[in-house]
């Protein structure tokens, strides 16, 4: 009986549990780069990427690079962002003004 | 308080990423070592025109600087004419206020402090800038993060204070 060939091809974006995105922050002339289950909230993602950029105070969020840049919300899971692998968001803070 | 010369190394250390972050966003960002300014052009979506920010750095770290906006020969004293109207964002009320006069009304700016004609008597004064300001209220501790926050109240902004 003739075995199947195993598939080499890397599932599709939408099978993958995770993403993979190229964080950059206002202070730091190189970005890093992070994976994230797809569940994760974009808040929790933005305080850990803030973290390991040395951010110890504030309320980080994540923007987009496009002009003008769009913001995206703390309080949804990635996958509702519609990110995909290799993305790159910029660390904001999401505090009010005074 | 803090001489000249190390003020330059902590603003150049500081605008490395500061310039790194302008190249991604299309600003146009100046840094003149011997007047202690950095300046900084932005562009309002809304109008499509340039709105000067200039940063004053005397006694940076231990003060925050002093951010205004200006004219184009980055010599006027901040008027209501060179401030972008503000307007609520996602974020809640804008950085940009009046009182006795226009102010980026930021704890990382000094001009936001009661001590320098500003709103707030109720931060403890400038040197404590750090740690000014209530939870959920803007934080940006280097240059890069303020013209980040900045920028993004700004582009939600729709014309000139007057």
């Amino acid at each position: 009986m003739e075995s199947q060939p195993i598939s080499t091809v890397a599932p599709a974006d939408h099978d993958k549990h995770e993403l993979t995105l190229i964080i950059h922050a206002p202070r730091s002339p190189d970005p890093k780069t992070f994976t994230w289950t797809k569940t994760t909230k974009v808040g929790d993602a933005a305080k850990e990427a803030a973290t390991a950029f040395g951010y110890a105070a504030g309320n980080p969020g994540f923007q987009t690079l496009d002009s003008p840049p769009r913001q995206l919300d703390n309080n949804k899971p990635l996958v509702a962002e519609h990110l995909k692998d290799g993305d790159e968001l910029e660390i904001t803070d999401t505090g009010g003004g005074v | 308080m803090v001489p000249a010369e190390t003020t330059v190394i902590i603003v150049e250390n500081e605008m490395v990423g500061a310039q790194a972050w302008a190249k991604r966003r299309n600003v146009a960002l100046a840094w003149v070592p011997e007047r202690l300014e950095v300046r900084a052009v932005f562009t309002q979506p809304e109008t499509e025109e340039p709105f000067f920010l200039r940063g004053w750095f005397p006694d940076y770290r231990v003060l925050p600087p002093v951010w205004i906006f200006t004219d184009a020969s980055w010599s006027a004293e901040p008027g209501p004419s060179f401030f972008p109207r503000p307007a609520q964002t996602p974020f809640g009320g804008s950085l940009f206020t009046t009182g006795n006069g226009p102010v980026i009304c930021a704890p990382f700016n000094r001009l936001a402090y009661a001590e320098h004609r500003g709103p707030h008597g109720d931060w403890g004064g400038p040197i404590g800038w750090v740690t000014a300001g209530q939870a959920g209220q803007v934080k940006a501790h280097c240059i890069g993060d303020m013209l980040q926050v900045i920028l993004r109240d700004l582009l939600h902004t729709r014309g000139r204070m007057a």
